[in-house]
Parts: structure tokens; sequence; C-alpha cells
């Protein structure tokens, strides 16, 4: 059964269009209306080449990655960031605002630069 | 960044919809980066006192080159690249009625400034769309401000306001979202325990580029594939941690690689559009088993780090 979800907001660039149709079946998005030619493929694929499910850690960026939990691998950043004397925390415009309201209160609380990817 | 320093006048993109009649693009190409800008909001649409559409609207695009945009545009101001400043120098002269000595500035010819100037001031709602290329030419920031200074010479004989055409959806959320929380939009530092905020200093780029970081969370971009070379061989150099569901550049040279779910697609959430408006994301599909989600990492995140203070 193709189930249709009405007026989703397009989370692809910053005119966030609001009238997007997107039709889905088994959890899985097999097609979209009003959307434009990128948003549309970033709908369709929007989980690219590789999609990583789980979280990835190695001591030296030489070796391999060894797969890991969550709980350890945050931690572990957490460890990072605290350590650190001057951790710079980049990115954040492709996160939705409650995720940037907290990932700012780490920033603050770890005394970091934060930055995102304003070049305009 | 400009912005902060002369402030500008805002409208939203409803706004804009319903009134401009006079649209200017500076250095964005809105018809391969924002497909249904000009369809849904700035030209093609039909407003309340618009409803014509297209044929109640002039399009003026600055451009150094031609694009698919230039090509629906009524004028075409084709500039020398890196001429930004010079240009809307002229066009403020112009608008104040001074005669040039010269036949053509920035590689445009003085006429078509005189004619654009013309068509702006007899406007009745102005509106200019800057993006990248504005702020990526010689100048960066300068040219913003001489554009707000533009607009603002231009609100003497009409309305006219200006916005910047982001790329990322939620660039304008970050920036919302951090100077309420710290008073700054962007490059805020916070490692003296209050917050400070010098660009040239205190942004990414110049604490990679001079050496100063010695960690890095990456979060949902790719400075990998986008950052001067100097800046990525410090990354390399540093624990870098990136939260990104994707195989990237910046992925591969990482320590820690966190995926998370997409917001907007497998999680709701909160966005800001370029105007300032926000929206609400939706979720429409299942998060794949396990996967956590950005603000969980985060608020995870947060618990250790204060176990850890
Ligand atoms: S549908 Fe196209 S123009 Fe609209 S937000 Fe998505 S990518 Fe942008």
């Amino acid at each position: 059964m193709v189930e249709i979800v009405k007026n989703v907001v397009c989370p692809f660039c910053g005119c966030l269009c609001d009238d997007i149709e997107v039709m889905v079946e088994n959890n899985h998005i097999v097609g979209t209306k009003n959307a434009c030619r990128i948003g549309h493929a970033k709908f369709m694929h929007f989980e690219g080449a590789v999609r990583y499910t789980e979280p990835l850690m190695r001591e030296n960026k030489k070796d391999d990655f060894k797969k890991t939990d969550y709980e350890t691998a945050i931690e572990e950043t957490a460890r990072l960031l605290v350590e650190s004397k001057l951790p710079l925390m980049y990115g954040f415009s492709s996160i939705d605002c409650n995720a940037q309201h907290a990932a700012v209160n780490v920033g603050i609380d770890v005394g970091a630069i934060l930055d995102n990817t304003a070049s305009v | 960044m400009a912005l902060q320093e002369v402030g500008y006048p805002v409208c939203t993109l409803g706004e804009a919809k319903n009134r401009s009649d006079l649209v200017i693009f500076w250095g964005c190409n809105p018809i391969h980066a924002h497909p249904r800008h000009m369809g849904r909001y700035s030209v093609y649409a039909r407003g309340f006192f618009r409803d014509r559409g297209r044929n109640d609207r002039t399009v003026i695009v600055v451009d150094p080159r031609k694009t698919d945009t230039t090509k629906l545009a009524d004028i075409h101001i084709q500039l020398e690249p890196h001429k930004d400043y010079e240009l809307a120098c002229a066009m403020r002269a112009a608008l104040r009625g001074y005669e040039f000595e010269v036949d053509s500035v920035a590689g445009v010819p003085v006429e078509t400034i005189y004619e654009a100037m013309d068509l702006c001031k007899s406007a009745q709602f102005g509106q200019l769309y800057f993006g990248m290329g504005v702020t990526m030419s010689k100048g960066r920031h300068r040219n913003v401000d001489i554009a707000i200074s533009l607009v603002i010479d231009l609100n003497a004989y009409t309305k006219f306001g200006l916005m910047p055409m982001r790329g990322h959806y939620n660039v304008n959320g970050f920036n919302q979202v951090v100077t309420w929380l710290t008073g700054y939009p962007f490059g805020v530092d916070l490692t003296r325990g209050y917050p400070r905020y010098n660009p040239g200093e205190t942004c990414a780029n110049d604490v990679l580029q001079r050496g100063e970081t010695d960690m890095m969370l990456n979060i949902a971009a790719d400075p990998g594939a986008h950052f001067p070379q100097k800046a990525i061989k410090h990354m390399t150099k540093i624990p870098l941690v990136c939260i990104d569901p994707h195989q990237t550049p910046t992925t591969e040279i990482s320590n820690i690689v966190i995926p998370t779910s997409f917001s907007g697609l497998e999680t709701g959430g909160t966005a800001y559009r370029m105007d300032g408006v926000p929206l609400e994301l939706k979720k429409i599909i299942d998060v794949p088993e396990g996967v956590w989600t950005d603000k969980d990492v985060f608020e995870y995140m947060l618990k250790k780090v204060r176990e850890m203070l």
C-alpha cells in the first residue's frame, strides 16, 4: 500500500518548500510530488552511496575502523572534548534546532569554538 | 557577517511573493541551487498584489557568468569577476545622481547601471537576494556591507529588502539557536568561559589554518571536501569526530564516526527557512533499527560531559 504524506517540508535547501507530497511504501520513499529536481533526488536517494548505521572508532587514522556502540563512541567523544584545550565544533546546518540546542550546550560546557557553514 | 554591523531590512518570502515587483539576484543561481525559489516565492509566483506573476516583476541578475538564471533576466549585469564592491559603489553613486567620468565600471557600461537604478527607484517593493557569489568573491563580507548600504539608500525612494540565499536547509536555524544561547550568530569562541566573537580569528577555518585547535567535532558537514588544503591538513593531525549518516571525505580522515537519523525524513524537528520563518519538519519513515537521532546523541554527550567536568 502506498501511503501519501502531505505538506512535508523539504529538508534540502534554504527554501524549505512545505508543500511536498511523499509516497511511502513499506517504510520506503517511492515517489514525491511538487519537489524540484534536487529535492526529489534527495528524497529518493537520501541514504546516499554509503550509509553508516553503527558508530565506528579507530585510534590511529591509518587503521581500519572498528564497529562500536553509541554509548562508547559518544563517551569517547565527550572525553576528547573535555580534555581538549581548544575544541572546534563545526557544521550544524543540516540538523534540526532541538539537536542544535543540545549541541550548543555541549559547546558551552566544554568551552569550544562553535561555527557553522555560513558562507552565506 | 556584515549583516550585524549595520542591520538590514527583512521581510518574509510570503511578503516578497505578494508585493515585490522588482527582484535582484546577486551572485546566486536559484535555477540550480534553489530550483523552486523563483516559482514559489520570488518571480513567477502569483501574489496578492502581483497576480500576473512574472509579468508583474522586473528581474535583474548580477553575475559575472552567463547562467540559466541570467537567461531569464530582464537585465543581466555582467560584471567582471571580483568587482562586486566596485559595482555596488557605482550603483550607489548612480542612485544619488552623480555623473560618471568613465564609460564603464567593473566592466558594466554606465548606461546599464543608470538604467538598473532607475528601475529600482521606480519599483514599489524591491527585493535583493544574494548568494555565495557575493560572499565568496574578493571583499567577502564587505561586499555584503556595501549591498546593505545600497539597499538602505534605495529605501529613501521605495521599499527595498535584502535576503541571503541559504544553502543548507537549517543554516539560519543554527544562527538563531546559537545567538539565543551565546549572543553571537556563528564563529563563537567559548574557550575562555565567556563568549567571544571575532571572525577572522574565531571561525572554523581560522583556527584550523593556524593549527590552533587540538580536537574537532564535525556535525553533518563536509569540510574535508570544501575547506582549503591547509585546514584539511591540520584536520588529519588532530582527533576528529564526525556525526554524519554518510561516508564523506571528512569521515575518511576521522577517528570516530557517529551516524544519526535524517531530520525531516526519519525524525521531526524544527528548521528556519532563509527568511527566518521556523517550520516544522515531519517524520515520514522510521529510523533504521538501532540508529540514534542527532538530539539523542547530543543529549547523551551533554550528560557525559557534565559527569566528567
Ligand atoms: S523542493 Fe527544491 S527548492 Fe524546495 S526546499 Fe527542496 S530542494 Fe529546495
